[in-house]
């Protein structure tokens, strides 16, 4: 018992040497945040208050990049649509298209070869349908190896181009905010010549 | 950037050597131990009696019987018109095409097939004019 009264008197001693003293002056300091005057308080709640409704904007017009890089992923080309980058959107989906058609010809010819290989019973045709079956196979593989590589891409580059959107939106509200010659705050009205 | 073409290119050959259909045929001598019958030699034909055609071909041992076939124009399509089964030892595989027209023109074709049922190369044709 004895030891533990020691121990917390000790406690509260070190506690009170430690203790540093509440300055009302360092606490009040209003040159911390460069507010050399209340004219200069003033404006920069006003800024906060326009980057703000700014921020809200633009959280209301962004776009969402995941979402915009899942909507690539089903169909490609579709997140760059959404960027409004509609020539490299058609480029993308228009390839995909061709490949993936190309791919299931070329798969669906080498098939019908590998069918015909299968049923011959002579030895040239059959050499000859195998050949046949396994060139459109290579071919469709080949298609079908761009299709993903350029699928993939289209994912990456829907990720760049979502990230630039954003960014371009968000610098396009800084500079019309900015471009505003006539501004309504607290102070009074600030008309730019 | 050259590093992901490089990569691109690498997955391509990867992909391009590794593709290739399995040989399922199960007569296809690639993939199983079957012996390809050999190339018949020796096909002669003969017409001796009007509206008759006679075919024969040299024998081969390790065939089970011979195809013939028949088209009207040496390049055109051959269409198979008999099975002749393998004679007996020392004897020649022999047909007679009754199906011809007399004084016409037709191209022949032979070929062996095995025991297990491949057929092996289809000869070079010969042709002949039917007698009258």
């Amino acid at each position: 018992m004895k030891k533990i009264f020691i121990s917390l008197l000790m406690l509260i001693s070190a506690a009170i040497v430690m203790a540093q003293d509440f300055d009302i002056r360092v606490f009040a300091d209003t040159l911390k945040y460069n507010w050399n005057s209340p004219q200069s308080r003033y404006e920069f709640r006003d800024n906060l208050k326009i980057k703000n409704s700014l921020l809200q904007k633009y959280e209301k017009n962004k776009i969402n990049i995941g979402l915009n890089i899942s909507k690539s992923a089903v169909i490609p080309g579709l997140g760059h649509f959404q960027t409004k980058d509609y020539l490299r959107g058609q480029i993308l989906l228009s390839t995909e298209i061709v490949l993936a058609g190309t791919t299931y010809f070329l798969y669906d010819k080498a098939m019908d070869k590998y069918d015909q290989y299968k049923n011959s019973t002579q030895i040239d045709v059959m050499n000859q349908f195998y050949t046949e079956a396994n060139d459109s196979f290579k071919q469709a593989s080949l298609t079908g190896f761009l299709f993903v590589a350029v699928w993939g891409y289209n994912l990456y580059d829907t990720y760049v181009v979502s990230k630039q959107y954003n960014d371009k939106l968000w610098l396009d509200y800084v500079k019309k905010e900015n471009e505003k010659r006539i501004k309504i705050n607290p102070n009074g009205i600030t008309i730019k010549f | 950037m050259r590093k992901t073409a490089y990569l691109i290119i690498l997955s391509a050959v990867l992909v391009l050597s590794g593709c290739s259909l399995d040989r399922s045929n199960p007569l296809d001598p690639n993939a199983n131990d079957i012996q390809v019958p050999p190339s018949i030699t020796g096909l002669l034909l003969a017409s001796n009696v009007a509206g008759t055609v006679n075919i024969k071909c040299d024998r081969y041992a390790d065939v089970s019987k011979y195809k013939i076939y028949r088209s009207l124009s040496y390049d055109g399509s051959y269409l198979m018109i008999a099975e002749v089964i393998q004679p007996g030892q020392n004897t020649k595989p022999e047909y007679v095409d009754e199906n011809v027209q007399p004084n016409g023109y037709y191209y022949y074709k032979v070929s062996g097939v095995n025991a297990q049922g491949l057929e092996g190369p289809i000869s070079p044709y010969k042709g002949i004019r039917v007698k009258m």
